[in-house]
């Protein structure tokens, strides 16, 4: 209930405010100190493009983060009905799954630094 | 709905019962007596699957909608059983009472056992059925509770696969959220842990697995921590050389 409370008031706050205008919104460590895009560097601005519909914008912010949406909410569900649907929940979370997103986010840092 | 059923058709009525894809039960003449196409709806109300027909003088006719036997004179409960298996064939066991019986146990045919508290509630007019403990075959696989890892080396070889207790979380979506949301090298790491939580399960490595997703639970929490303390201090930081 506090779980879903939660994402609810963060749309709508993500929805309303743009972070890149606010200077409160969190910041990323990694970028920080380093001056590198870690792989969810511009998540926050993104959902806020996406949540004005503006997906250009969000693509352009952080594409991983954007491609990655269908799969998320994939593992949202299978994690909310682990005990319901077990053979669903072993399927999404089988080592291929894990490998290809760990890959796609560690190739995606590098890709976001060092290619474009 | 079993009451006033003999003996051999209840205990028969109890063994079925423990697979958990289909619901059958005992119907005794006494109750069977009225309209027919009245007791059908109701069978059907109460989502049996089979029935078993008991002291009824008369045959069924061809078109009635639930898939039933009937009780013969001397049948025991084992040649009910394997009358409905032969005269039923949708019917398909599952594989802890299959073997109990001695059936084969045709895989592809199962559903996974169910987990404790998310249905496969016992028909209730099981409960009126009385059998004394020595015919007790194996539980079904969906009244245990998550399987301790302890429980392994009791485990035959034949059983795994339909025994399988739950995947522990691997944590997979937190792990990537930590990654993207808060800080990265925990994440990763989080996500390694979610690897190996997976790879042992499907090893059949329970307490392994449970171990590695307590693991990956930490780093995921390690990774939100980092990710709020860096925050906590950073942000005031800029608001005031903001200001």
């Amino acid at each position: 209930m506090v779980l879903i409370a939660g994402i609810i008031l963060l749309i709508a706050l993500y929805a309303l405010l743009d972070p890149g205008q606010l200077v409160w919104a969190p910041k990323c460590p990694l970028y920080v100190f380093t001056g590198l895009q870690c792989p969810g560097c511009g998540s926050q601005r993104a959902m806020h493009a996406l949540l004005t519909g503006n997906v250009a914008d969000a693509w352009q912010y952080n594409a991983l983060m954007v491609a990655s949406l269908p799969l998320l909410a994939a593992l949202a569900w299978a994690w909310c009905f682990r005990t319901r649907h077990p053979r669903a929940y072993a399927m999404l979370n089988s080592v291929p799954v894990i490998v290809t997103c760990a890959v796609a986010i560690v190739a995606w840092f590098f890709i976001r630094n060092f290619c474009l | 709905m079993s009451e006033g059923a003999s003996p051999v058709a209840s205990a028969a009525m109890e063994t079925l019962n423990r697979g958990t894809r289909y619901r059958v039960g005992v119907v005794p003449e006494s109750i069977f007596a009225g309209d027919l196409e009245a007791m059908a709806e109701a069978l059907l109300g109460e989502k049996v699957d089979m029935l078993i027909v008991e002291n009824y003088s008369h045959e069924l006719p061809a078109d009635f909608p639930v898939a039933h036997i009937m009780v013969l004179p001397g049948d025991d409960e084992q040649q009910l059983i394997d009358r409905l298996m032969r005269e039923c064939p949708d019917y398909a066991p599952e594989r802890s009472w299959a073997q109990a019986l001695g059936e084969t146990f045709d895989e592809k045919r199962t559903v996974p056992p169910p987990m404790p508290g998310s249905g496969a509630v016992p028909p209730a007019y099981q409960q009126a059925v009385q059998v004394p403990p020595q015919e007790q075959p194996q539980p079904a696989p969906g009244m245990q509770p998550e399987m301790q890892p302890g429980n392994q080396p009791g485990m035959q070889p034949g059983m795994q696969h339909q025994q399988r207790p739950v995947m522990p979380e691997t944590s997979l979506l937190w792990s990537i959220l930590a990654t993207i949301l808060c800080c990265v090298i925990p994440g990763i790491i989080a996500i390694v842990y979610s690897t190996m939580v997976s790879s042992k399960y499907f090893a059949s490595d329970y307490a392994g697995a449970e171990k590695a997703s307590r693991l990956a639970q930490i780093w995921v929490i390690v990774s939100i921590v980092l990710g709020c303390v860096f925050n906590a201090l950073y942000v005031p930081l800029m608001l005031m050389s903001s200001l």
